[in-house]
């Protein structure tokens, strides 16, 4: 779970913060914000007015316009889902942080007593080597709770390629290849000798519907 | 029991769907594929019948076989493009090309969010509408900042630039009537006083809600956010504006 102040934040997720967070702004909500993040000072007073002044205007009404542009957005979104799903999501550049690699040994040991997995395991997510799609919401919740990082954090790491990873948390042998092939999660249970019965009990545990 | 939002509040608290929301999406995770497709048009409407467009994005969050999510995808755009209209419309910044700029920006967002299970979407299913206004903000001020390159700012002189040059243009808010800002929680605008600040001409409307919200009208300091620089007007008309909205407001009471 994830707070948006242990980040650098975007100014559209504050504001979506800001206006969710109350039925109506406040002057003492406005100025909270404003002290959390005085770099967004001028958005917010602007937006925390723009949400007074929606009160006093009629509720929205579908329009052709609206419906038309809606139709062109309908199929920006399956462009973009057929991207993602054929290059996966975009990948983050070269400076994308490792938040698992800054960990001193034995805080390593601490993150791994504590999501309660092998230590083959949480490496293989340290170094990106078990494919994104396969790895439960809830041990990505779990990781961003541990690391102190939103979870936006953890996955841009999951999400960045391997080889970056090894690159950032070690050197390469001579002669080892520089692709590194990934596994699902589950595989990556199964190969850290854990029974089948220890894989179904830590796909419970991280299993996203309870 | 639902998948929980991870999105928290500034205090940290998590942020959690409505009730409302949370009973929808109850009954509606029960169904079948083809059943929640009829349900979404409305062919097969239970008691609760209505699907509101939170829970539908919380469905699409779920994972649906694929004929659900495309229903699903549908009917959320085009909410979003006519709550996306309708406030660019308030701001007075609608065009078609800054619709489409936050339509494709949401569907984006939204194929992503398929894909890596990205918390920003999480802000939809809480209050979709209030999300909206602040996902399209930045396209709000780029619109702006647009149309200024051709449009002109310069305040003009009305009658407000004719109050006296002497007047206090730092007058603290404390000095609007009583009842203005109600206890415990300062600024807070009450139903009542919405009323009559919808009541007020639309200029006077912004002074009235920026004072609310406890913004300064003017400051020494270039990078202070006043009143005078949100609603680009001179100090002495912001002071007109104020005693105006002072006036007509005298006789309000919570």
């Amino acid at each position: 779970m994830t707070n948006i102040k242990q980040s650098k934040p975007q100014v559209d997720e504050v504001l979506m913060q800001f206006a969710a967070e109350q039925s109506l702004p406040t002057a003492a909500q406005l100025h909270r914000y404003i002290e959390e993040f005085p770099q967004f000072k001028e958005e917010l007073v602007e937006f925390a007015a723009s949400l007074v002044e929606d009160e006093f205007h009629d509720k929205p009404v579908e329009t052709q316009a609206s419906e038309a542009a809606a139709r062109l957005a309908v199929s920006h979104f399956h462009n973009f889902r057929y991207e993602f799903a054929k290059k996966g999501a975009p990948v983050p550049s070269v400076k994308t942080q490792n938040p698992i690699s800054r960990l001193s040994r034995g805080e390593f040991g601490q993150l791994v007593e504590r999501l309660q997995l092998p230590k083959q395991v949480v490496t293989k997510l340290r170094d990106r080597q078990i494919r994104y799609a396969t790895i439960p919401g809830r041990l990505i919740d779990a990781l961003a709770s541990a690391l102190e990082v939103t979870r936006d954090i953890v996955t841009a790491h999951l999400l960045a390629s391997p080889q970056m990873a090894r690159l950032t948390t070690s050197s390469l042998g001579p002669g080892e290849p520089r692709g590194t092939r990934q596994e699902s999660f589950a595989e990556a249970l199964a190969s850290a000798h854990l029974s089948t019965e220890q894989v179904s009990e830590v796909m419970n545990r991280f299993s996203d519907v309870t | 029991m639902a998948r929980k939002l991870t999105k928290k509040t500034l205090a940290g608290q998590p942020f959690e769907r409505r009730q409302q929301v949370e009973a929808q999406l109850a009954e509606m995770r029960k169904l079948g594929p083809t059943e929640l497709i009829d349900r979404l048009r409305g062919s097969s409407r239970g008691p609760h019948g209505h699907c509101s467009v939170e829970a539908m994005v919380a469905l699409i969050r779920d994972g649906q076989p694929e004929p659900v999510v495309n229903e699903l995808v549908s009917r959320v755009l085009s909410r979003f493009s006519t709550v996306a209209a309708h406030k660019l419309h308030v701001r007075g910044m609608y065009s078609q090309e800054a619709l489409e700029n936050v339509n494709s920006a949401f569907g984006e967002a939204l194929a992503f969010d398929i894909v890596t299970k990205s918390e920003s979407i999480d802000f939809f299913e809480v209050a979709f509408s209030k999300a909206v206004a602040g996902f399209i903000h930045s396209e709000v001020r780029r619109e702006k900042s647009r149309r200024q390159r051709y449009v002109s700012t310069t305040p003009t002189d009305d009658e407000e630039e004719s109050a006296s040059d002497d007047t206090d243009a730092f007058r603290d808010v404390d000095k609007l009537p009583p009842g203005w800002l109600s206890d415990p929680e300062r600024g807070a605008l009450t139903e009542q006083l919405l009323t009559q600040i919808g009541a007020l001409p639309e200029k006077l409307r912004k002074v009235a809600i920026l004072l609310g919200l406890g913004v300064q009208i003017e400051s020494i300091d270039p990078s202070e956010t006043t009143i005078a620089e949100e609603c680009q007007i001179k100090r002495r008309a912001v002071q007109y504006r104020q005693d105006q909205v002072v006036e007509k407001l005298a006789n309000f009471k919570e």
